[in-house]
């Protein structure tokens, strides 16, 4: 049995190496040099990066831009969060019930995952245009014309509009997930609530939603994670951060200063701030949102 | 043939003959000391491409003049950049290249450091007609080659921030290009009346400096260039909410916004579509760099007449008001290089007015030079030029682009704001100070030891 053990163990190196150079050389390594980089003021144009300490940091949390950039993500986490998951929660549902054309929505809601996010922002870029984008024609030909805004331009409205496009294409994968929770919860289980007199909400309410928490936590991680970290949709439909700013996230702004303004080691002290933070929120969800495991 | 016309074909040939010969004393003054040997040369362009045979096709005949030469062309645009800077640090530069502008500050430290070369010795050389090469240049130019008495660099292409117009659109409405801020005002306000449907002016709220460019030159004209530098990368801790010249800047540029002069939307419009805009012949004016006719012309229907003028002058305002922004790229013999005249010789060339002259033909390029015919198509440049010639050049954006802690967000994000009507003159100043002195804590914080 050890002999059999160690060979198994053997067996396991080789296969595992490829993958854990490749997570070295492009994860691991890129990582630390970034976290090392945040202590240095590098311009990214020297192979001189003069240590700098906590002085990054220090000026991060100087500055405005900054803080507002890092509340706008935030505000894309939690409305997009919002916007995601209760919809996906009820089309999920929808989508698991012997409905007809249940094959076609399911294709309809997850088509646009099968698009690049720069497309799906192209589009929706082109979509917000101010004079000749479908949106405000349509509410110029139904006589909203008030409603017919710069949405891309207006400060109240930018980071929105962003959050949407974002909702409309990867909506489509959180739904998926989530039926796919639905359907592994057994039938019987369903069927004896019912049985125990449950209407179809009240079974959704008190079996499905339980019995699919873990799933859905693991998703609202997911999401946490990857709303922090979001940048193309907003890179590709307001390149600058929108009027003062108010559609800047903290990916696109350290870009800026890294790329534009030639402050790497500042950049990565955002990007290493992003990370630690991305991480303590990952960390505190998974804590507060832990529940007794149902067995099923 | 008779006698006469023997004697008249023979004069003229003796005339061509001295001609040539003067010609080829003049060259012969300009390049002497060089000595043929390996010249390495940035680019800015792809191999293959039309600008890239334009610089090989000086450096074949220079190779052929001068025996011994091998020049070879190394690619030095913002990606190669770290790569070219650290070689130049570590003493081995290209012999030329593209370091070193005297309109901007930030690139000081390549003249004060002593890696590049004056080249004014060579500019002052007289030629055989009794000018210089320093005098090829329009004198609006020269300050972005002279730095501490000293020349650095001599320019091939120049980039102006001017104001583009439908010529034909101007004329069926009976304008003419406004020379004055008043004439600006009452210019868009006729097009609004009678434009049916055009908007007097295209702009995007999607790129803060490029609806700033209004207010850079509203500054520039109002306020002038020194004080506004002085403000933005200076240490003192001043103020321009209380200013008034700044004040009376940011309610004219309010104007345009409020009385409707901008395109419908222009705060959710990008950059591309606002142009687009204009050459369609939905808006009749854009302030944009000179760039604007290359880039666009996929885009510019056939029968669109451009024309560009200067910014209109303000009244009473404290600037230059024949100012421009714009920037020239200007090409630097390296003081390492390994044959300075060699070099320095490759440089008038690359500068010479037949060079210029091409450029302008057959890539639409606006040349520093005098006596270089304008590119096609862009009416109004050579008078706009003229006027200029004893004007102040800034650095376009006032060097905000590249500058550090969000300066550049600093100064256009409040403007913007102040145009979709957040905020009023007055606040749009007072955040532009607050934003300032932010930038400017974190840049005394970085600065400590």
């Amino acid at each position: 049995m050890l002999m059999y053990t160690r060979s198994r163990q053997r067996l396991v190196v080789p296969f595992l190496l490829p993958a854990l150079l490749v997570y070295t050389l492009f994860g691991f390594i890129p990582l630390l040099l970034t976290v090392g980089s945040s202590f240095t003021n590098w311009s990214g144009a020297s192979l001189h990066r003069p240590f700098y300490g906590l002085r990054n940091y220090v000026l991060i949390f100087m500055d405005p831009q900054f803080l507002n950039a890092l509340r706008n993500t935030g505000v894309f986490a939690l409305a997009g969060g919002v916007l995601m998951f209760l919809p996906a929660l009820f089309v999920s549902w929808a989508l698991t019930q012997k409905i007809a054309l249940r094959g076609l929505y399911r294709y309809v809601i997850i088509a646009p995952l099968m698009l690049s996010v720069v497309v799906v922002s192209l589009l929706w870029k082109l979509l917000y245009n101010p004079v000749f984008g479908p949106i405000n024609n349509l509410l110029r030909l139904i006589g909203l014309s008030s409603w017919a805004l710069p949405w891309l331009g207006d400060t109240r409205t930018a980071l929105l509009a962003i959050v949407v496009a974002t909702v409309w294409q990867q909506q489509g994968m959180w739904i998926l997930l989530l039926s796919a929770g639905i359907e592994r919860i057994p039938e019987e289980i369903m069927e004896a609530a019912r049985v125990d007199g449950a209407g179809e909400w009240r079974t959704f309410r008190s079996v499905t939603f339980p019995l699919l928490w873990g799933v859905f936590r693991l998703l609202i991680i997911l999401w946490i994670i990857q709303a922090l970290q979001v940048f193309a949709q907003v890179y590709v439909m307001v390149p600058f951060g929108g009027v003062g700013g108010s559609a800047d996230v903290v990916t696109t702004l350290l870009y800026q200063r890294a790329f534009s303004s030639s402050q790497f080691g500042i950049a990565c002290a955002m990007a290493t701030f992003l990370l630690f933070l991305i991480l303590a929120l990952s960390v505190l969800t998974n804590r507060f949102t832990r529940r007794d495991r149902l067995e099923f | 043939m008779g006698m006469r016309t023997v004697r008249f074909v023979g004069a003229i040939a003796a005339l061509a003959m001295v001609v040539t010969l003067a010609g080829c004393g003049g060259q012969k003054k300009a390049a002497s000391g060089v000595k043929g040997g390996p010249l390495e040369v940035g680019v800015l362009w792809d191999e293959g491409s039309p600008s890239y045979a334009l610089v090989k096709e000086i450096g074949d005949q220079m190779e052929k003049d001068f025996p011994g030469t091998k020049v070879t062309y190394t690619f030095n645009n913002n990606a190669a950049r770290p790569a070219l800077d650290t070689r130049a640090k570590a003493g081995n530069p290209l012999d030329i290249d593209c370091i070193f502008t005297a309109t901007d500050p930030g690139t000081y430290s390549w003249a004060d450091g002593g890696y590049l070369l004056d080249i004014g010795p060579a500019m002052g050389e007289k030629r055989a007609d009794g000018t210089t090469w320093k005098d090829d240049f329009n004198p609006l130019f020269l300050s972005s080659m002279a730095y501490k008495d000293k020349i650095y660099g001599a320019p091939t292409d120049v980039y102006l921030l001017l104001l583009h117009y439908n010529k034909k659109m101007f004329d069926e409405l009976g304008l003419t290009p406004p020379k004055t801020w008043e004439e600006l005002l009452s210019t868009c306000e006729t097009i609004k009346q009678k434009g049916k449907g055009v908007a007097p002016i295209a702009v995007t709220g999607q790129v803060d400096f490029y609806a700033g460019m209004w207010w850079d030159y509203l500054v520039q004209r109002m306020v002038g260039s020194a004080k506004a530098w002085d403000y933005l990368y200076g240490d003192k801790d001043a103020k321009i909410a209380e200013d008034a010249d700044y004040l009376a800047a940011a309610r004219e540029m309010k104007k345009l916004a409020e009385k409707g002069y901008l395109i419908d939307g222009w705060q959710g419009t990008d950059f591309t579509t606002s142009q687009i805009y204009f050459f369609q012949g939905k808006a009749a004016m854009i302030l944009m760099g000179s760039w604007l006719m290359t880039e666009m012309k996929d885009s510019i229907p056939a029968d669109f007449q451009l024309a560009v003028a200067p910014f209109p002058s303000v009244a009473g305002g404290k600037g230059d008001q024949n100012g421009m922004f714009g920037k020239a790229a200007v090409w630097n013999v390296m003081a390492k290089s390994r044959n300075p005249a060699l070099a320095t010789e490759f440089l008038r060339r690359f500068t010479g007015k037949d060079v210029g002259q091409k450029r302008s033909d057959r890539f639409s390029a606006i040349t520093p030079l005098q006596g270089v015919a304008a590119p096609k198509g862009l009416g109004g440049i050579d008078a706009a030029l003229k006027d200029a010639a004893k004007a102040e050049l800034t650095l376009y954006h006032f060097g905000m682009l590249t500058a550090q802690f969000g300066a550049k967000a600093a100064w256009y994000g409040p403007v913007v704001e102040m145009c979709t009507g957040k905020l009023s003159a007055q606040q749009a100043l007072a955040k532009i100070d607050a934003n300032i002195a932010s930038v400017r804590a974190q840049r005394k914080a970085a600065a400590k030891p």
